[in-house]
């Protein structure tokens, strides 16, 4: 093998494996383009790097695969012959994931609905500080990927639950959630809308400039709506859901608080499929917001359940790393 | 060869968390799905759908402050012909994979579970196996190199042509 068929496969090599610098990443790019023997070998290599996962994992196309009896539910507008080249990507990942509703609502309804929802993300433009406590409703129904995340990651013992941990929320970016263990030791996670951080109940506190970095944990952070920005988050449903609204005025068990139904329009869109947004009437603040029906393909609870539990303004460096940890304690920038 | 496999590997030449892999995959059948009414038969249907992968990379890690590095037109261009050609080549197929993975010898077959099955980049696998990621990335490099072989030398075996 020449010295260049040597450069060339080191850094195919690299790329898969994510370590290319950008000089490098550069010098790949024009190889590739050079040659299109080049570009063949990297196409081979790339399906191998990604058959390999595939195989040792038995996941994504290959359980993909497994539903391609779903087929009866696509789009008329397709081509068997075009159909059957993307079913197994396109509808059985859907499938994965179980995002099949398309619910109708009336139009007046709708309309009303629409209406509180505005004003919903008017009032959370200014809402002070809220603290929620967060429970997770498990289902007996789990997919074995799923099974296999909870038990890895119960086997590593580094993440406690998010059943039972309390989220306190400001402005943009601004939140604080504190897990606990079983043994009462707490994992706090938050970010202070510039730096977002990790304090574990021992080691290093982790501190990075990437807002979202440490955002795995949060309620509905891997469906798009983690719950931290509420006037996107909004914002966000009304793009994705149907909304409807639910008539309580004369119903004396909501006693001043209204609720929204949001039920996604389709399976386009990534997220709970079914969303209660609860709230008081006279302020416009939530109260209570419920996600169900959660994709589970990653594991994770069936449903999500945040209560609102206090409105008390925190100190104005609560949403900083070091109000949750001693002074001590060996601070780590990441670099990302 | 069908369109996902080569979408899933475009993908996953330039990410490397599977979970944003999945996601993206995922994006980009929808985005097949809502633009199919503008596909243009002419032009060859993987190719297309790896230029919707590409878009589907760009928005994902939009307003992101970690991005990857990702490929520029010329590139994906070159390598979406490719993707045509190598799925024409019936000298280069995965389904002798498995059989290629267990000829594997113990500590290779290790590092393949290590960097495939647990996610871990070279660094951590270093870390595991107390070596250096030089070393095993180096290592990773000669056992794609061996699965590629005996993919060849089994697909000609066979009776196939590269």
């Amino acid at each position: 093998m020449s010295d260049r068929e040597n450069r060339f496969e080191k850094l195919m090599s690299r790329q898969i494996d994510g370590q290319l610098s950008v000089d490098e990443h550069q010098e790949l790019q024009r190889l590739i383009n050079a040659d299109p023997a080049n570009a063949k070998l990297f196409v081979e290599y790339s399906l191998l790097h990604d058959g390999i996962h595939q195989e040792l994992t038995g996941s994504e196309w290959q359980e993909v695969k497994n539903h391609v009896g779903e087929m009866a539910q696509l789009p008329s507008v397709w081509s068997r012959n075009r159909y059957i080249q993307w079913i197994g990507g396109a509808i059985a990942t859907l499938l994965l994931i179980g995002l099949f509703l398309i619910p109708l609502v009336s139009g007046t309804t709708a309309l009303a609905a629409e209406e509180q929802l505005a004003r919903l993300i008017s009032v959370s433009k200014v809402a002070s500080d809220r603290s929620y406590l967060i429970t997770a409703i498990e289902s007996n129904k789990k997919s074995r990927r799923a099974w296999r995340t909870e038990f890895k990651s119960r086997e590593k013992k580094k993440q406690p639950p998010v059943d039972g941990a309390m989220l306190h929320i400001r402005g943009k970016n601004q939140y604080v959630l504190v897990r606990r263990f079983a043994n009462g030791d707490q994992f706090v996670t938050g970010c202070d809308g510039s730096q977002s951080w990790a304090v574990p109940p021992k080691g290093k506190v982790r501190v990075s400039q990437s807002i979202d970095r440490f955002q795995g944990a949060l309620p509905g952070s891997q469906h798009a709506i983690p719950f931290i920005n509420i006037r996107d988050d909004l914002e966000n449903i009304r793009e994705a859901y149907d909304i409807r609204w639910l008539d309580t005025e004369n119903d004396s068990r909501s006693s001043g608080t209204g609720c929204l139904i949001a039920e996604k329009k389709s399976s386009e869109y990534r997220g709970a499929k079914y969303i209660e947004i609860w709230f008081d009437r006279k302020s416009g603040t939530i109260t209570e917001i419920l996600f169900d029906k959660l994709p589970r393909a990653k594991g994770g609870p069936q449903s999500i359940f945040l209560e609102l539990t206090d409105q008390t303004d925190l100190a104005s460096g609560f949403f900083r790393h070091e109000a949750h940890h001693n002074s001590e304690r060996e601070v780590v920038n990441e670099r990302d | 060869m069908s369109a996902l496999p080569a979408v899933s590997a475009f993908v996953a030449s330039q990410i490397q968390d599977r979970g944003q892999h999945e996601d993206i995959l995922q994006e980009t059948a929808v985005a097949v799905l809502k633009s199919f009414e503008r596909y243009d038969p002419k032009v060859a249907f993987k190719h297309w759908a790896i230029g919707i992968a590409r878009n589907q990379i760009r928005n994902y890690f939009r307003g992101r402050q970690t991005k990857p590095l990702v490929f520029d037109s010329e590139t994906v261009e070159s390598l979406a012909v490719a993707f045509d050609a190598v799925s024409g080549n019936t000298g280069y197929s995965l389904v002798f994979l498995k059989e290629c993975i267990a000829t594997l010898q113990d500590k290779a077959r290790k590092i393949c579970e290590l960097r495939y099955s647990d996610n871990l980049k070279p660094a951590a696998i270093a870390e595991k196996l107390n070596t250096s990621p030089n070393n095993i990335s180096k290592t990773l490099q000669r056992i794609r190199a061996t699965l590629r072989d005996c993919i060849i030398q089994k697909a000609q075996l066979e009776g196939g042509n590269e």
